[in-house]
């Protein structure tokens, strides 16, 4: 079989800090859910570097140290609420397993699980218990989902793309349950999107991918009013809002990541590239408050 | 789509299954000029000999050279086969995509009848069919395909129906593309990949009830040389020439495996896909 | 001038949920629009509210149960075989998936010349595939190519130029840009307004997206449960929304592409199951103004140029 190496994710350094959101934002095919796979160690291919959480080096835990540290320490969430739940076991079993598979007796499970659902506004808990995945609406099971997620208190909580299946009435109401989670349980989350303004309203920090990179890191407020690097400008540009403002799209489309361009790889589409940027990668380099990988950053 | 097809090569086991059907194919078109002998021709005194370098494969009960009778009957059954299989497929796809595509009163009747014939299991379908028309090479064909229409109808039927709403389907029916291009241009070449994997399964199949009706005296009537007539007359001396027996049975399983095996990597490359 | 019109639609659809019982889902019930020429009328709602079946139906692509839509002063439902397909032909649509838009195992050509095949197209076929292809961004090398060689941008540009090769009056876009990435987003959307502009086309643009349609639309439709509940200029609905749904949704947005907040974030968290209330206002059980009256009482889309669908309003 033909098969080709891909560098989906290429020399990522950042770090979030405790009680902090960060969002990872890129377009398809930037990375960013290779990333979050990486970070948890469920992703297939070779991840070389280091993960760090409280300290403890991910990539060198043996596979029976991870799953204990999966869950407990970290945890993630994904996109697609269906396929995430066992849909022939009832909702309150599938919860309590994850509290019996760490040592807590049934009755303990039992009333950890109850006050858990309570916890991400399901109302008439105990019904939910005996109810199957198909019988809830999709906000619904994205609720039990995270309820798992945080079920063991872990220290971090990756969320990929937790609302991109759902409505914005239902998204409004999950943005606002992480939030309030985040706040009150002091959880880091990682939240990887697609959607600038899903971001927006949860993060306070922010990494712009692109084509395994990442661009510019730094906190959201400041990105958001001046984008430094041209492709979050782009980025930005693109946005439709509610003022007819005419929208400025970037031409071209994300290159392949088994064949990336020389230099920067954003160059090809770059309105300001120069000569530099197709021959010299440019690093991360820090500029007041944020981290922007570009050459001429200082010059546009 | 055709990388697909590529990568069903690269197994070994599909090759070495190519290999063996290709060599039967091989026979079945030169059987003419590389078989020894006449293999109707009998010779009493030479009666159940066994495998000898006169005849490889030794001789039957009449004295007839079992290899060149092998290689002979490898004409008539993949004729069978192919030409079966080609008419049971036919016959599915038309039946099936005019079934799913339109559905309504079309589909009530086709359908009905299709359960009626899965009712009845394939095989007593085609005894049935060969006992009531009499047997020779085309009633057997016939049978055969007879018999494997109806599931043909229900696969291509499903597929249809998955197919008939997609979105380009539906572009083309609001262009105002009549329903006979729609078929012959979306539905069929998108219906076609499954319909191939099953198709090379069923080539297995039919080669099974082809010989198993010769196999009962109700194939092709003798003295052709038909790998299921030589089961057939063979068993009466299992003990004691076994040789009789083996040949045409290997045969028979070897290129029955064949098909299948290559079969279900089709199937299972177009799953993947 | 109007160009086409739907009166009273209303579908149902059967859903088989076991062997013996079937329940009956009304996924359009009673909806009237009109659109004018070269006007941009925009449908959102969330998923289930019926729009995708209601921009169906305006095609002729299924059958209303009851109403009728009436193109260019021809009532479908009572015209000819050949009338009815004629006027098919004059309306198109863009589908949300690109992967399922185009028929995989045909080459982009083969695809195209259907629709010139189907209108009849007297002069050179490659000669006008090739000026549409470059109408809509795309490089005369993209004929020879299979679906699957392209972007999902690309493909949606495919199916644009299959919609326009056979021209078209009227186009249902049928959330053309949803599964597409920001940056090909807008590119689809510029290249949609270029498009009307040149070629006089009158656009259905169905989105869950409101900052998409409130981008490109004059008029607005808010559909809920299979209900219209809204309806009017895309400044007034989007500004001054009416129908306490409307407010819901805007205030559902992200603050990056719709700074209007009509409720708080507590509001926001109703109840979000839209359980059936089989005789009243369908919003009410989420509805943070019900009053008795909701319970009991429909309320019929009422109003002037904004209309409202609400006994409060």
């Amino acid at each position: 079989m033909e098969s080709r190496i891909i560098r989906a994710v290429d020399g990522i350094d950042f770090t979030v800090r405790e009680g902090d959101c960060f969002a990872i934002v890129g377009e398809s095919g930037s990375g960013k859910s290779t990333l979050g796979l990486s970070l948890i160690r469920l992703c297939p291919g070779d991840v070389s570097g280091e993960i760090l959480i409280d300290g403890v080096n991910l990539l060198k835990l043996s596979e029976d140290e991870i799953r204990k540290f999966r869950g407990s320490k970290i945890s993630i969430i994904f996109q697609e609420p269906s396929s995430a739940l066992n849909p022939v076991m009832k909702v309150g079993d599938q919860l309590m397993e994850v509290f019996t598979v760490h040592g807590y007796s049934k009755s303990e499970a039992y009333q950890k699980s109850l006050q858990l659902l309570k916890t991400v506004g399901i109302p008439e808990a105990e019904k939910r218990m005996q109810t199957y995945p198909h019988q809830l609406s999709g906000g619904m099971k994205q609720r039990v989902i995270i309820a798992m997620a945080i079920a063991l208190n872990p220290r971090l909580v990756i969320a990929d793309e937790p609302t991109s299946a759902l409505d914005v009435t239902i998204q409004a109401q999950i943005l606002n349950l992480l939030k309030n989670l985040s706040q009150s349980y002091g959880l880091s989350t990682i939240l990887i999107t697609h959607d600038m303004g899903v971001a927006a309203e949860l993060c306070n920090r922010i990494g712009i991918m692109y084509a395994g990179k990442m661009v510019e890191i730094g906190p959201l407020n400041s990105i958001f009013a001046i984008p430094l690097h041209p492709y979050t400008r782009a980025l930005m540009s693109c946005i439709p809002r509610s003022l007819k403002e005419n929208l400025k799209p970037l031409p071209g489309h994300v290159p392949d990541l088994s064949n990336p361009p020389k230099g920067c790889r954003f160059h090809p589409r770059c309105p300001y590239a120069k000569e530099v940027c197709t021959l010299e990668e440019p690093n991360l380099e820090k500029i007041d408050d944020r981290l922007v990988s570009c050459h001429r950053v200082g010059e546009i | 789509m055709m990388q697909q097809y590529t990568r069903l090569f690269k197994s070994k086991r599909v090759k070495i299954c190519l290999f063996i059907i290709l060599s039967f194919i091989f026979m079945a078109l030169f059987a003419d000029f590389i078989s020894p002998y006449n293999p109707l021709e009998t010779d009493l005194s030479k009666s159940c000999r066994p495998p000898s370098f006169e005849h490889l494969l030794g001789t039957d009960e009449l004295g007839r050279d079992i290899l060149s009778r092998i290689i002979h009957g490898s004409r008539l059954t993949l004729t069978i086969s192919f030409v079966a299989t080609a008419l049971g497929a036919a016959a599915g796809i038309f039946f099936g995509v005019i079934s799913g595509y339109f559905g309504g009163i079309v589909d009530t009747i086709i359908q009905r009848i299709t359960e009626i014939l899965l009712a009845l299991p394939g095989f007593l379908l085609a005894i049935m069919f060969v006992a009531i028309m009499g047997s020779n090479l085309w009633t057997v064909i016939i049978s055969v395909a007879i018999s494997m229409t109806p599931s043909f109808v229900r696969m291509v039927r499903g597929l249809t129906l998955q197919v008939r709403e997609l979105e380009y389907v539906l572009a083309a029916k609001q262009l105002g593309v009549n329903d006979i291009k729609i078929m012959f241009n979306h539905i069929i070449p998108n219906v076609s990949p499954t319909i191939i994997a099953q198709v090379t399964l069923n080539l297995g199949t039919s080669i099974l009830f082809a010989s198993g009706l010769g196999f009962l005296g109700i194939g092709v009537p003798p003295p052709a040389p038909e790998w299921g007539t030589m089961l057939g007359t063979g068993r009466a001396y299992i003990f004691y020439a076994p040789h009789l027996i083996i040949s045409p049975g290997l045969s028979v399983f070897l290129l029955v495996l064949s098909f299948n095996i290559i079969g279900d990597r089709l199937g299972e490359i177009i799953a993947s896909k | 001038m109007e160009l086409i019109k739907g009166e009273n639609l209303s579908k149902t659809y059967n859903l088989k949920i076991s062997l013996t019982t079937s329940i009956k889902v009304k996924a359009v019930e009673n909806v009237s629009i009109s659109i004018s020429e070269k006007e941009v009328f925009g449908l959102v709602g969330e998923s289930g509210s019926g729009k995708s079946t209601l921009g169906r139906l305006m095609l002729f692509m299924e059958k209303p149960d009851s109403g009728k839509v009436i193109f260019k002063g021809v009532d479908l439902s009572r015209a000819k075989k050949d009338e009815v397909k004629d006027a098919r032909r004059r309306m198109q649509i863009v589908f949300q998936n690109p992967d399922l838009s185009l028929d995989p195992r045909m080459k982009i050509y083969n695809t195209l010349k259907e629709a010139l095949v189907c209108c009849k197209y007297k002069g050179d076929f490659v000669e006008r595939i090739k000026s549409v292809l470059e109408e809509v961004g795309l490089s005369s090398e993209t004929l020879n190519m299979f679906p699957h060689q392209l972007s999902g941008g690309m493909k949606q540009r495919v199916a644009l130029a299959r919609a326009i090769l056979a021209e078209p009056d009227f186009i249902v876009l049928d959330e053309p840009t949803s599964a597409l990435d920001v940056s090909v987003q807008a590119q689809i959307l510029n290249l949609l307004i270029d498009l009307r502009k040149k070629l006089n086309l009158t656009y259905l643009f169905i989105s869950h997206n409101l900052s998409v349609v409130s981008y490109v639309s004059d008029r607005v439709g808010v559909m809920y449960l299979g209900k219209l509940v809204e309806l009017g200029n895309c400044d007034e609905v989007f500004n001054e929304p009416l129908h306490p749904y409307t407010k819901l949704l805007i205030s559902s947005v992200p603050a990056l592409y719709m700074t209007k907040k009509f409720f708080t974030q507590n509001h926001t968290a109703l109840a979000e199951n839209g359980e059936e209330n089989p005789s009243g206002c369908r919003f009410f059980k989420r509805c943070p103004y019900a009053k008795e009256l909701c319970r009991v009482k429909e309320p019929e889309l009422d109003g002037d140029k904004h209309k409202v669908a609400c006994h409060f309003a």
